[in-house]
């Protein structure tokens, strides 16, 4: 009985200073050692082992983890695969909670459109809003509009001014009635004489929804009343000599 | 005797053979530890509860075959992966180091916001400098605004122009104190604007769209600055106080 006692206690010591399983290996080097191809000596071929050192960090080829999941592997395997529906090309790896739990999410992108207006002689009679462009985006995000301005005007009073505006809708046809208004500006311009070109170049902003039209809208005002003289553009073919739009997603 | 020699042995070292399996008498073909905590699986079937590491030391958690060196099928309404090292939060991702070593992080992001300078009469006399707005910080990044201005002036030079210099400074308050910001301008311009030389209120209202950047950090504030130089004074706000459209405005860029 004395015996039987003092191997138990042998036996329970042992365990708790030296056990080590290997599984596949007469040598584990961790608490648990796996060497699934059964070759590995010292610290070499150890890409195919997977060991639990005696802190509780797991190591996933490689037997000394300093992370507590420390995969060590080559650009051909990969480290990590993970399936929960959420996977797709170009995907990043993140939190969907506060708690850290992990899925798959879609990088933020930057994007650029260049609108030329080369399109043929367009007049914008004053008082009235007209659709200068309509742009179908790609995704959800902030946009800026730059507007590059160059035309003429066949007015002599002196000072003209057009209202600018931004609206996000659900299709690419003027005014309509599902238009939300994002952002809108009124710009004058000293303009003493008929017909001569004038250029400015002012910003919009707005956050819009992937899918969705920004469209851009002009509306000459200065001089009123409405209907008696138009801002014009497309007089030439020029890149230079019509107006520039572009569009930045940051 | 020999039964002390044998404990001792199997206390120091556990050698076990290939194909060991935990609750499942038929580890899966090739593998080398297969747990079925379930004790369910067949074949390929009921695997989403198994642990299994294969021939290569490929982890597979709810697969039987994994295709990388930790292979995570989900199942259930668990998350696949969780990682809690106190910097875990709502769409944070992860970020390496040098080594590969993994942290949390803000998903990178932008922001866009609008400020109109509405409200009351602004008057700019020459030489002094007056805040326009301070805007309050969020995030840490790289701003750039845009200053939309809309006003009139009640003198020109005598060519007919007038024009003032913006500022932008960055500041931990809010509050008018330009003294204090002058050595912390990021970023200034001047804007020269020809308008017609009366010195009255008939004057034409002006425009222009005026960029400045700055980098900036949270719980700061960016403040733009004007000082008017030639003609004025400038004035906002006198032919309608709260029309957004005929009055300056700020488009603020976190890019």
């Amino acid at each position: 009985m004395k015996r039987y006692l003092f191997l138990m206690a042998f036996a329970c010591l042992s365990y708790q200073l030296l056990a080590q399983i290997g599984i596949n290996t007469e040598s584990p080097q961790q608490l648990l050692h796996v060497d699934a191809k059964g070759n590995t000596s010292a610290n070499s071929n150890v890409s195919d082992d997977v060991v639990i050192d005696k802190s509780g960090k797991v190591g996933v080829g490689v037997l000394s983890p300093t992370a507590k999941l420390h995969i060590e592997t080559t650009v051909s395997l990969p480290a990590i695969h993970l399936a929960d529906g959420s996977e797709g090309d170009g995907k990043i790896l993140g939190s969907k909670d506060a708690n850290g739990n992990m899925t798959w999410l879609t990088p933020p992108t930057s994007w650029t459109k260049v609108v030329n207006f080369t399109g043929g002689l367009r007049n914008y009679l004053n008082g009235y809003s007209a659709l200068l462009l309509s742009v179908q985006l790609p995704e959800s995000g902030n946009y800026i509009v730059m507007l590059r301005w160059w035309g003429t005007a066949n007015t002599s009073f002196g000072l003209i001014s057009a209202y600018l505006n931004i609206k996000e809708g659900v299709n690419n046809v003027a005014n309509d009635a599902a238009d939300v208004n994002k952002d809108n500006i009124e710009y004058y311009i000293k303009y003493p004489q008929s017909g001569a070109p004038f250029s400015f170049t002012s910003y919009l902003r707005g956050s819009f929804t992937a899918n969705k039209w920004l469209k851009l809208y002009i509306s000459p005002s200065t001089p009123m009343p409405a209907g008696q003289y138009s801002w014009t553009i497309g007089n030439t073919t020029s890149k230079e000599l019509n107006p520039t739009v572009i569009i930045l997603k940051i | 005797m020999r039964i002390y020699t044998l404990i001792f042995f199997i206390s120091i070292m556990q050698f076990l053979p290939a194909q060991v399996g935990i609750n499942t008498q038929n580890a899966y073909t090739g593998s080398v530890l297969h747990i079925d905590p379930k004790g369910n699986t067949s074949g390929t079937t009921n695997s989403s509860d198994d642990v299994l590491i294969d021939a290569s030391g490929n982890i597979g958690i709810g697969t039987l075959l994994p295709k990388a060196k930790l292979d995570i099928v989900k199942a259930g309404t668990n998350s696949p992966l969780r990682i809690v090292d106190g910097g875990q939060g709502t769409n944070k991702v992860l970020k390496s180091d040098t080594q590969g070593n993994a942290s949390w992080m803000d998903m990178p992001s932008t922001s866009a916001a609008n400020y109109s300078i509405t409200g009351s009469v602004l008057t700019f006399n020459a030489g002094t400098v007056y805040l326009v707005k301070a805007i309050p910080i969020s995030a840490n990044g790289f701003y750039q605004i845009v200053i939309r201005w809309w006003g009139r002036t009640w003198g020109v030079n005598g060519t007919g122009v007038t024009a003032a210099v913006f500022y932008l400074a960055s500041s931990t308050g809010s509050g008018n104190a330009w003294t204090a910001d002058e050595p912390n301008v990021k970023d200034s311009a001047e804007s020269y604007v020809s308008t017609n030389a009366t010195t009255d209120k008939n004057s034409y209202p002006f425009c222009f769209a005026l960029p400045l950047s700055s980098q900036a950090a949270v719980e700061t504030y960016l403040k733009v600055y004007i000082k008017v130089g030639v003609g004025g004074p400038w004035k906002t706000g006198e032919i309608d106080a709260w029309n957004a459209n005929w009055n300056p405005s700020i488009s603020v860029y976190r890019i």
